[in-house]
């Protein structure tokens, strides 16, 4: 076992004290900026009266600190309260909007990795070659667009354009009435699949297509540039040099030696490159229509939802900070030479 | 005996930026069967690249300009590296440390350099064996080892039995010793040896360290700048050398001095050489002026020996 419990009990610590940070910073910007959910509260034709008895409901009348060791408070006992603008308990408002977010995002994030992979290899072998070219310069420049301005180039081209893939919604808005499609686990790949309706499937993997391919440019530049380097700091090392003057193949070494030495460093770099998977589909769930979390948040903010911005934001920052430790504990697997 | 590798009139440069370095400049020799050639000389004078010449190992910005290498009617320089390397061919690698991925177990490295060969052999088998024959007393658990998990010698033996599995007619061993400290250095003496006669392999010995030659090699090639200065037998060259390069050597034995005489040649000329006459002119004891800074000397035979000195050009 190369992962110690004292390692694993001072992540969990760790991952305490990011979430602590972020709802901090998160509930300070919410209370310092001028707004006035009271007013959403209480309903369009509020007296004065319902306004105050408003605010003393949501506790705006409570000193900052004191309305911030209350929400803490709430926060250790797992009590995240009702959303301020969907009147739901914002648990549920999230658990229902996540799924959405995770499966674009790793769709995403899967498609960025292989392909990175790929090209990043590709390029290192050619070394200097067309395809090497193209590569480096792909990854620098892709890395520099925003991504809300390439979902709208996307959707010109492959949907207005040439009209290969639908756009907007993660299926189609009439399969609940016509096919009786229901939610079972929130990503919608695996419920279309598990109800048997195939045809439902190929439309949600069409739907999923487009934006999981804006969000994987991200993810695959910062793996095509990273592999690109190991693979060619492998291709120096001597026992590189070593395997072919005792003869074994090139595509031997490539497929077995320098993949293998250029994945677990690559491994450290997968937390940044699932944290551009899902900033990324934060940012375009709206040009998607996609009903995800980043929707969620959009929306919440447009209310002064404060409750619900931060609880969204900790989602993030746990799923986040989980993935980075995952990501510890597989790069100490599969290098064998570390110890956590 | 037969002859086993003829090296002849080879000439290597290095394509860096803009400029040609030249590494080796006209060397031929001999090796006959089951014979073993020490390769001595200074940083920069070309060993590591003849090594590499004849393993087909050469970076990508090496260019032969001229020569043959021929084993056993092969063209060596000819003919596809996968034909040659492992094979015909072996190396072991100067660097123990980094000598293996550190991500894969000694077996797997056995299997992959293995791969190519008759399927029917028990792949672990033999590498036991040979493992076995190296002085270890459980090969199976070097096997199942990662790098580093095993000492430097031990490394240095498993490196060897990488090179030898396959039964090449040649290895060749860059600075084997230089690694490691004397108790070591002589444990692979004798194991360097100890290959040779079990498995009548020829070796080619590169080194910086002239004192071992004579325990592991029967003749010498003494070079500097390209060039080979001297070559004869062993013995007879480590008790009276007659270039006084390979005097200095043997006296002093020089470090880290590097041959600087002519290592940048300009783009269009690769042919023209900065200096005029000996390239070891400027640092020869026995420096003639009028001679050795103006004409090239030509190779001299004295009995089995070879010299390139203008010391014994007109001795004749
Ligand atoms: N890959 C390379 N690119 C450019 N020049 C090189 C390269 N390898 C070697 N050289 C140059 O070629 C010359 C001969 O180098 P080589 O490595 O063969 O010497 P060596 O005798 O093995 O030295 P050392 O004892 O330091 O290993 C040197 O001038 C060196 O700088
Ligand atoms: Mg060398």
């Amino acid at each position: 076992m190369p992962v110690s419990l004292r390692y694993v009990i001072k992540r969990i610590f760790y991952l305490f004290l990011v979430v602590l940070g972020v709802i901090t910073i998160v509930f300070i910007a919410t209370r310092i900026i001028p707004a006035h959910p009271e007013f959403l509260w209480a309903g369009p034709h509020a007296t004065e009266e319902q306004l105050q008895e408003a605010r003393n409901e949501l506790r705006l009348n409570d000193p900052i600190w004191v309305q911030y060791v209350y929400f803490i408070e709430n926060m250790l006992t797992f009590n995240f309260g009702i959303s301020w603008s969907s009147r739901h308990p914002i648990s549920q408002d999230i658990l229902s909007a996540l799924p959405a977010t995770l499966e674009l995002a790793i769709s995403g994030f899967i498609i960025g990795i292989l392909i990175g992979l790929f090209l990043g290899i590709r390029a290192a072998v050619k070394y200097g070659s067309i395809i090497d070219k193209f590569v480096r310069s792909l990854s620098i420049s892709g890395s520099a667009i925003p991504v809300f301005w390439l979902a709208l180039i996307f959707q010109l081209i492959l949907a207005i354009k040439l009209g290969i893939l639908p756009v907007g919604y993660r299926i189609d808005p009439n399969a609940e009435i016509l096919e009786g499609f229901q939610p079972i686990t929130g990503f919608y790949t695996i419920d279309t699949l598990i109800e048997g309706k195939f045809d439902l499937f190929l439309d949600v993997l069409k739907r999923l297509l487009m934006p999981a391919l804006v969000v994987s440019v991200y993810p695959l530049c910062l793996t095509a540039r990273m592999t690109r380097s190991l693979a060619l700091e492998t291709l120096q090392e001597d026992y590189v040099r070593n395997m072919r003057s005792w003869g074994v193949k090139d595509n031997v070494i490539i497929r077995k030696y320098v993949i293998k030495a250029v994945i677990p460093p690559l491994i450290a770099s997968l937390g940044l490159s699932f944290g551009y998977a899902l900033v990324g589909s934060f940012l375009v769930e709206v040009i998607f229509a996609w009903n995800g979390l980043g929707m969620y948040v959009v929306h919440a903010l447009a209310n002064y939802d404060f409750p619900a911005v931060i609880i969204s934001v900790m989602t993030v920052a746990i799923i986040y900070s989980s993935i980075n430790t995952v990501v510890d504990i597989l790069h100490a697997y599969l290098d064998p030479r570390i110890r956590l | 005996m037969e002859t086993l590798l003829t090296v002849d009139d080879l000439k290597i440069s290095y394509k860096s930026g803009n400029y040609y370095i030249k590494a080796l400049d006209g060397v031929s020799f001999e090796i006959k069967e089951g014979e073993s050639l020490a390769i001595v000389g200074e940083s920069g004078s070309g060993k590591s690249t003849l090594g590499m010449a004849i393993a087909r190992l050469l970076p990508p910005n090496a260019i032969i300009e001229k020569g043959r290498i021929v084993m056993k009617d092969i063209d060596i320089l000819n003919s596809k590296p996968d034909s040659i390397r492992g094979k015909l061919i072996s190396m072991i690698p100067q660097e123990v440390g980094t000598a293996l991925s550190p991500f894969h177990k000694i077996s797997t490295v056995f299997e992959d350099v293995m791969a190519s060969e008759n399927k029917a052999t028990n792949i672990l088998n033999e590498a036991s064996k040979i493992l076995a024959f190296l002085g270890f007393k459980d090969p199976e658990r070097i096997l199942k080892s990662y790098p580093h998990e095993l000492s430097g010698g031990m490394l240095q033996r498993v490196l060897l039995a990488l090179a030898i599995i396959k039964r090449p007619y040649l290895i060749i061993a860059d600075e084997p010793t230089s690694m490691v400290d004397a108790p070591l250095r002589i444990n692979i003496v004798e194991i360097l040896n100890a290959v040779r006669k079990e498995f009548n392999i020829s070796m080619i010995i590169i080194t910086h360290d002239i004192a071992i030659t004579p325990h592991l090699c029967d003749n010498i090639v003494v070079m500097y700048a390209g060039k080979i200065m001297e070559y004869g037998k062993a013995k007879e060259i480590i008790d009276n050398p007659l270039n006084p390069y390979t005097k200095l050597l043997i006296n002093s034995i020089p470090r880290i001095k590097t041959a600087t005489r002519f290592e940048v040649i300009e783009r269009k000329n690769t042919q023209i050489q900065f200096y005029k006459g000996c390239p070891f002119a400027d640092r020869c004891e026995s420096f003639m002026k009028g001679i050795c800074d103006i004409t090239i000397p030509r190779y001299t035979s004295l009995g089995n020996r070879k010299v390139l000195c203008h010391l014994y050009n007109d001795k004749k």
